[in-house]
């Protein structure tokens, strides 16, 4: 057996054999597997049923060909961007990185072993995306079972070149990173940075189109195949897995050509580059301190913290200067603020936003209360801080159980953490709303009130999920939330409550007058804070001593 | 100090016994070493006193307070050095004991003295601003025993605290178990080094399968056998219990 099939079998091994001990464990798992079946497949449904109806709109401009096109390259995108943050974790954060290191293996073994390792983690998110495309573009054209391996062999292809370039990116970044003293700090900011630079980037070919003339757009609409080559364009790769899916014959053998030529010469390359820079980038990072920094003792602080406070600030701490937890947990504070106002703002070819500041006035109070209410709910949804919350203390979790502060007083300290991470989202989305719509204040204020509450009850649930069943065993920070389903339990549960949040404000909004109906929203969302940080405190007294390392 | 009554613990769903029954008191001012093989269930009795696990049945007693009832009043009076040293790596060592500190409510002017002699003392005074992921397996062991001595604890608990420190570091470890001792508090620790619980112990229990075998001072694990070493005694015990 070669090294590469060596260690990626035992990698496998590590991170997704699982083995139930006891039938009611098993009953359990069944349960839990039938949950997340039911979750993931309502989803899968409702993205199907969106994409249907997108779909039905382009075939009738004779576009379905733009449509697959768009979500295979919003696919490849996601694995670009969140591709940086596995390889960060899998490829230079894990545990295992001076074991393998001090084997006798091929240093292009490792390398590939854990590129493919986060391959499945990017393949899987990826299929969810873009499977139902293939089906719903399937039933528009009748395709045969030609059509449907085409579509499968592309769709498990598709994360190559995108993870490819992610792997590129992080074996510079740790390159430099190793250089530097402050190698977490400088993964962290430049994964952000990464991240904005995409966003930023993506928006400013955005712009550039939306400068051609309202003909010239129509024009290129009209003719058949040419708009596909102008999305196409921007990424290549995602043209020729498209064509080579629904052309026939010789240009479909082309660009399955291409696609396989261009995905496995940059495999090789990365291999190459791999097996001889991998392992000091990944090394680099384990290295000690040259030289120690001195502590003076009387300079040292004189006052003591409260255990909530002393908790909040370690779980900042920490989840600060891991690159893995930050760019996984803070990505939200990052994403929504820039997408939900700096885009429009960015993209808008009239700068003066008057117009759109006494459209909005205009509209009912109650209607932008709900509006923003909901928004500022919808970021709290992402929160992975909150859904992990016990799953990344991992092996340290016998310092939880020894200190002398009760278990209710140590999740309010965590509560805390995870409803600021929340909170922040919410006012840095709410100051831009500000500036740019002053006309608005009477109603987006009150709502982010509302929604800061509203988060309370989000994170507190995702918190309860976390502990009862967290994941406590793992080898690397990205298994420990990448693969903690939690997030993704953590993630229905609270759009689930945020969706009764919102059906209760419209309920007394249209049944109240508006002051009052604020109020009562108001009311309703502070009496479930209370009682979901009351219902979070008995269950962690119960939980937390039930649970053995 | 410490009472263990009939305390017993399973795994597997009552198919491994790591515990069976166990009765054991410690008094106050005593340093007690607690050997055994392999598995013998030394750190489940540590992990059950301490409160990172759960007995099945019966009682521990810290200072009066039961783990179990009373929790947070025994936690108190306990500082526990863990065998394995798995902390919050990406804390500095500075950020890490005080943490430790507030949690435990030491005053600041207490703590950092405290802070300053045990970290000049086990010489990691000048690595206390470093992240803990920097250290080594001594340094950590140092500064958990620090981060565990912070609040003076009246029973402190050392699950194979030996391991991985350098003679230096071991004899003024030592030491300070003699005088944290001499100090009315009481020590407890698991130890494979059995010429360390010969001659640091005031008493020595000795667990094997999950049972207590024997316990008491070398002169009465030595019975009418008077030169006798403890690894001989040891020996003798495990092998005619197997």
């Amino acid at each position: 057996m070669s090294d590469f099939l060596k260690v990626f079998r035992i990698q496998l091994r590590a991170r997704f054999s699982q083995k139930a001990s006891s039938r009611k464990e098993r009953w359990k798992n069944f349960g839990l597997g039938l949950v997340i079946v039911l979750s993931l497949g309502s989803l899968l449904f409702s993205w199907a049923f969106v994409l249907h109806g997108l779909f039905a709109t382009l075939h009738q401009a004779n576009m379905l060909d733009v449509g697959l096109l768009s979500i295979f390259i919003a696919g490849m995108l996601v694995v670009l961007i969140f591709g940086v943050v596995g390889v960060l974790g899998v490829l230079f954060q894990s545990k295992d990185i001076s074991f393998l290191a001090s084997l006798p293996l091929k240093q292009g073994a490792v390398f590939a072993s854990k590129f493919f390792i986060v391959y499945l983690y990017e393949l899987a998110v990826l299929i969810g995306a873009v499977l139902p495309a293939i089906i719903v573009y399937g039933i528009f054209t009748s395709g045969g079972v030609l059509y449907y391996i085409k579509a499968t062999i592309a769709m498990l292809l598709l994360p190559m070149l995108p993870l490819i370039l992610s792997t590129l990116i992080s074996l510079v970044l740790m390159r430099f990173s190793g250089l530097s003293k402050r190698r977490d700090l400088f993964a962290v900011v430049g994964g952000f940075l990464l991240v904005i630079g995409y966003l930023v980037g993506q928006q400013f070919l955005m712009s550039k189109i939306s400068t051609m003339s309202q003909d010239a757009i129509i024009a290129l609409i009209m003719e058949a195949g040419s708009f596909v080559k102008v999305i196409g364009r921007s990424f290549p790769p995602a043209l020729w897995a498209v064509n080579a899916v629904t052309l026939s014959g010789v240009d479909s053998l082309i660009n399955w050509a291409l696609y396989l030529a261009s995905s496995l010469a940059a495999f090789a390359l990365t291999c190459f580059i791999g097996s001889k820079i991998y392992l000091s980038g990944a090394l680099a990072q384990l290295e000690t301190a040259k030289k120690g920094k001195k502590v003076h003792f009387n300079k040292l602080k004189k006052k003591s913290r409260s255990p909530i406070i002393a908790i909040c600030i370690r779980e900042f701490k920490l989840i600060l200067r891991s690159p893995v937890y930050a760019l996984n947990s803070l990505i939200g504070v990052v994403l929504f603020p820039v997408m939900i106002f700096i885009f429009p703002m960015m993209s808008s070819t009239d700068p003066d936003l008057t117009a759109i500041d006494e459209l909005m006035s205009s509209l009912p109070p109650s209607m932008l209360f709900v509006g923003a209410f909901g928004v500022g709910l919808v970021v709290c949804t992402m929160n992975a801080a909150a859904s992990t919350v016990l799953s990344r203390e991992g092996e340290h979790f016998w310092l939880s159980k020894v200190i002398p502060v009760p278990y209710r007083i140590q999740v309010y300290g965590k509560l805390l953490f995870t409803w600021c991470i929340s909170a922040v989202t919410i006012v840095l989305c709410l100051i831009p709303a500000l500036i740019m719509l002053p006309g608005t204040i009477t109603s987006l204020i009150p709502a982010f009130i509302c929604a800061l509450m509203g988060a309370i009850p989000l994170t507190s649930t995702s918190m309860i999920i976390d502990i009862a069943r967290p994941k406590l065993k793992w080898s690397s920070e990205t298994e420990a939330i990448k693969q903690n389903l939690n997030v993704v339990l953590g993630m229905f549960a609270s759009v689930a409550l945020g969706f009764i949040f919102v059906v209760v404000s419209v309920f007394l909004i249209n049944r109240l007058a508006e002051q009052l109906a604020i109020f009562l929203v108001f009311v309703f969302i502070g009496g479930v804070a209370l009682v979901s940080t009351f219902a979070l405190a008995r269950f962690a007294d119960y939980k937390y001593k039930r649970i053995e390392m | 100090m410490l009472k263990i009554k009939n305390v017993s613990k399973s795994y597997s769903k009552g198919n491994v016994k790591a515990v069976d029954n166990l009765n054991l008191n410690v008094e106050r001012g005593e340093i007690f070493g607690f050997i055994g093989p392999n598995g013998a269930g030394k750190t489940t009795t540590i992990k059950m006193i301490c409160g990172i696990l759960p007995p099945d049945s019966g009682n521990i007693l810290i200072d009066g307070y039961d783990i179990n009832e009373n929790p947070i009043a025994a936690k108190r009076a306990i500082g526990y050095v863990p065998d394995n040293h798995e902390t919050y790596e990406r804390l500095s060592g500075i950020e890490y004991l005080n943490f430790i500190a507030d949690v435990y409510e030491v005053d600041p002017d207490v703590r950092n003295e405290r802070m300053e002699k045990y970290l000049e003392m086990f010489s990691i005074a000048d690595a206390a601003g470093e992240r803990i992921k920097t250290y080594s397996h001594g340094m950590k062991q140092k500064l958990m025993v620090t981060a565990a001595l912070l609040h003076h604890p009246p029973l402190w608990i050392l699950d194979e605290p030996l391991t991985g420190l350098d003679p230096k570091s071991s004899m003024l470890l030592k030491e300070e178990m003699h005088k944290h001792c001499s100090a009315g508090n009481t020590v407890f620790f698991s130890t494979h080094v059995l010429e360390v619980a010969e001659r640091l112990c005031d008493r020595i229990g000795i667990i094997q399968h999950g049972k207590l075998i024997a316990v008491g001072t070398l002169d009465e694990l030595r019975g009418p056998k008077a030169n006798e070493t403890l690894e001989k005694i040891f020996f003798e015990l495990t092998e005619s219990e197997e």
